[in-house]
């Protein structure tokens, strides 16, 4: 007698699910040759609660300041204010330079040190957490506070989960100093990158930007100076309410910009990859001491790279940013 | 362990529950192991007619709740409703009376659609004519409506002509209405097809649960793998489309092309696989429709349920081609202005329908010519290729955000148009560019091939089965998305 072919048809249905979900539920990578199997979301949509901690317990010490910020939400958060003057390294995507730029005004409206700025066009998580550019900026420059601009050449993503390892393996780059992640701008319909960006590094570490209504360039992608001061101006001003506020005054027009220098990159060709070009320009050698007297931090002496300099090449896609 | 399990089921217990933008869908896991639950049940109950329809009512009117929450009751009401109206029409003797029973019953259903679907879009339209304040109405859209109001007006109409006779049984007509695997999409199931085999209660062949399968191996893989990774690009060059040059947006529309066919014809690749191995034929819905050489046969392979449903109870009933030439046109027209009005309440479903009117009745203009222009493969594609362009055209204000937008990027095809980026959009999207080839290469795959294939499907050995089923849930969970992405004729 013949079995009924619903038996044999949900043998099979069980059976395929069940390697689905053996495979979601088993720890650590699975590899087939070189090739890493993905899994299905089974564990983070059953155990939702832990991938969160998890990923603020391996902050270490960062999750500290966290803490610490978490529940001071309430009191003044000038008392939390770090007044020391600091050595910035912002880095990430084309998008990065403007920022940095303005920045720099804030840095020598607030006497902080210096504003050190790597953009890397097109680049994304995998760009910064699988090369070691990163590691050789923070030796070179040693910044007291990192702020990252990156997330516009992947906001697209509809499964931003993938990129949580290496926004973490970013982060452990930093070796616990203080840091600010800038979300990318609005590109018309985004997924839900911002949200895996909050709960990856917490709301207070990730400044939003997709609400902003910033005025672009010919590319309609990039934002133009104006636009991105808007856009430093309204992470400064959310500032305080950050794990690590700094004193950030908004400058007086005419405020002398602190020292800045540039490092450039053109797009990544492949992620693990090196970069094709680079372009360095920098501005005066650092100083050893911040003097709010210090001619060291006049620009005038060394005028900003020109825009084609800074901004780099149009992107080989429109989408590359 | 014991905190980790009580997550788990209370989890669980929120992923059963009603969530607005989580409507449970065939390409997600949730539904599989429903369905797991579900198919032994049904299987043991099928040799009762009463205890086989009770049990997937329930079932069904719970994927609905999932979906649509408390207007599973709507759905419930609708099919009283037109059931009591159906009896009456059966008994009333008066032709008159007989008609004004249909136009009651389809009154009942059109204003329940009109009034979640339409209402919010007619008062924008009204504040817009007086100039007055328009604030739109709270109403949500129960998931599927469109689909089922359809049904429930083609169930009346043939009980009224006498083609079918009204079910025995209140339970028969709900579910007919509620059959989960056509509820919130389609295909748009006739009654006079359906209710004969829900009476004769057949169980499924082995070749009806393996032809089934198939279906649903091949339409996941088109929906949840192919149609929702190229949107990922499509929907940049949409969502932005001054940021994309001439090439860009040619290939952005050609994405869009297949990709509406690859989602909504995967979707009914599921819905008539899940139903036949539940023992019921729905027919096809897509006959690989881009394989078209005119408008007129490309309404024949696309949405084919809804397009004869069209043609029966909207383009008929307005007097067909009965009525002189001019009337042809015009009821061709209507016909197809109604189809995009039904596709949703903007002023771009009507144009889009209505450009499809004007298309298919300048080939009925054109035929009489058309007819003496010989066969030869020249004629041939240059019909294909017309019918292409306008068909792809027309998505593009199908998926726009704005009439602007639509014409944004179609003008940006002629302005800054450079095959010399070809071989940059390749390194950057291979794989895009490869599942548009091997797409364009199946579509055009002759019919008896892919028949092949399923045959030979249906005749292998268990293992091959199995090993297909995890090929293909693999290759959906490499190229998932995070967010569940509906079908994009869901709301529909």
């Amino acid at each position: 007698m013949k079995r009924h072919p619903y038996i044999d048809l949900w043998l099979i249905l069980t059976l395929g699910l069940a390697a689905a979900i053996g495979v979601a539920l088993y720890d650590g990578p699975l590899q087939i040759g070189s090739y890493s199997v993905k899994k299905a979301p089974f564990r983070e949509s059953l155990l939702a609660a832990r991938p969160a901690q998890s990923a603020l317990s391996d902050w270490s010490d960062r999750s500290d300041r966290s803490e610490q910020s978490d529940q001071s939400d309430q009191s003044d958060q000038s008392d939390l204010t770090d007044e020391q003057p600091q050595r910035f390294l912002i880095f990430g995507d084309s998008m990065t330079p403007n920022l940095a730029r303005r920045l720099a005004d804030y840095a020598g409206a607030n006497g902080h040190i210096a504003v050190h700025s790597v953009n890397w066009d097109s680049s994304n998580s995998i760009s910064w957490a699988e090369s070691d550019r990163l590691e050789e900026f923070i030796a070179k420059y040693e910044p007291t506070f990192i702020i990252v601009c990156l997330g516009s050449n992947e906001s697209f993503l509809r499964d931003p989960s993938i990129r949580v390892d290496k926004i973490n393996r970013i982060i452990e780059k930093f070796n616990g100093r203080p840091y600010l992640w800038i979300g990318p701008p609005s590109f018309g319909s985004q997924g839900p990158y911002n949200e895996m960006l909050a709960r990856t590094l917490g709301e207070k570490n990730f400044f939003r930007s997709d609400t902003l209504d910033l005025e672009r360039g010919d590319d309609h992608i990039h934002p133009i100076q104006s636009g991105s001061n808007k856009w430093m101006d309204a992470v400064m001003a959310w500032l305080p309410r950050s794990a690590h506020p700094f004193t950030a005054q908004v400058p007086a027009p005419g405020t002398k910009r602190a020292l800045i220098t540039y490092d450039s990159y053109g797009p990544p060709k492949k992620y693990k990859g090196e970069p094709t070009d680079s372009t360095e320009v920098t501005e005066p050698a650092e100083p050893s001491e911040f003097s709010e007297n210090s001619d060291n931090s006049d620009n005038s002496v060394n005028p900003e790279p020109s825009e084609p300099a800074e901004i780099p090449e149009t992107p080989v896609l429109p989408d590359s940013i | 362990m014991i905190d980790s399990i009580n997550i788990a089921l209370e989890n669980l217990g929120q992923m059963l529950l009603y969530k607005p933008n989580a409507p449970m869908i065939f390409s997600s896991g949730l539904f599989w192991l429903l369905f797991l639950l579900f198919l032994p049940i049904y299987g043991m109950l099928k040799g009762s007619r009463t205890k086989m329809a009770l049990f997937t009512i329930l079932f069904s009117l719970y994927f609905y709740y999932k979906s649509s929450g408390i207007f599973f009751l709507l759905l419930i009401t609708t099919s009283l409703i037109d059931w009591g109206i159906s009896h009456a029409i059966f008994r009333a003797r008066r032709r008159g009376l007989r008609l004004a029973l249909m136009w009651l019953s389809i009154g009942v259903s059109l204003s329940i659609l009109g009034y979640f679907k339409y209402a919010n879009f007619f008062l924008w339209n009204w504040n817009a004519m007086v100039q007055g304040n328009f604030q739109p109405l709270e109403i949500i859209l129960p998931v599927g409506i469109s689909f089922y109001t359809f049904q429930s007006i083609s169930y009346i109409v043939d009980v009224y002509k006498g083609r079918i006779a009204p079910t025995r049984r209140w339970t028969d007509y709900l579910f007919f209405l509620s059959f989960f695997p056509a509820l919130v999409a389609g295909p748009i199931v006739r009654a006079d097809d359906f209710l004969p085999q829900l009476q004769n209660n057949r169980p499924a062949t082995r070749r009806m649960v393996w032809t089934g399968f198939w279906l649903i191996i091949v339409g996941l893989i088109k929906k949840a793998v192919i149609a929702d990774y190229i949107a990922q690009y499509n929907d940049l060059v949409f969502d932005n489309p001054m940021a994309y040059p001439g090439l860009q947006s040619l290939l952005g529309i050609l994405g869009y092309t297949m990709q509406i066919y690859c989602d909504f014809s995967g979707y009914s690749d599921m819905a008539i696989g899940l139903a036949l191995i539940m023992g019921f034929d729905l027919g096809i819905n897509f006959d690989s429709p881009y394989q078209s050489t005119n408008l007129t046969e490309f309404w024949r392979r696309w949405h084919i349920s809804l397009s004869s449903w069209l043609r029966d109870y909207v383009y008929i009933p307005l007097g067909g081609n009965r009525k002189g030439v001019f009337r042809t046109y015009l009821n061709n027209f209507l016909t197809m202005l109604i189809g995009g009005l039904w596709h949703g309440a903007a002023w771009k479903f009507i144009f889009w329908g209505a450009m499809h009117g004007v298309g298919l009745a300048v080939h009925k203009m054109c035929r009489p010519v058309l007819k003496k222009i010989p066969d030869n493969w020249l004629t041939i594609f240059l019909s294909w290729l017309l019918t292409m362009v306008y068909v792809s055209l027309l998505w593009v204000f199908f998926r726009a955000a704005s009439w602007s937008d639509s014409l944004l990027i179609i003008t940006n095809i002629f302005r800054d148009f450079n095959l010399a980026q070809l071989p940059e959009f390749y390194e950057a999207r291979s794989l895009w560019c490869w599942m548009m080839l091997a797409l364009t290469v199946m579509h055009f795959t002759p019919r008896r091939w892919a028949d092949g294939l399923c045959d030979l499907f249906v005749r292998s050995p268990l293992i091959v089965k199995l090993l297909a089923f995890l090929i293909a849930v693999q290759m959906v969970i490499e190229l998932m998305t995070a967010e569940v992405v509906p079908f994009i004729y869901f709301q529909f």
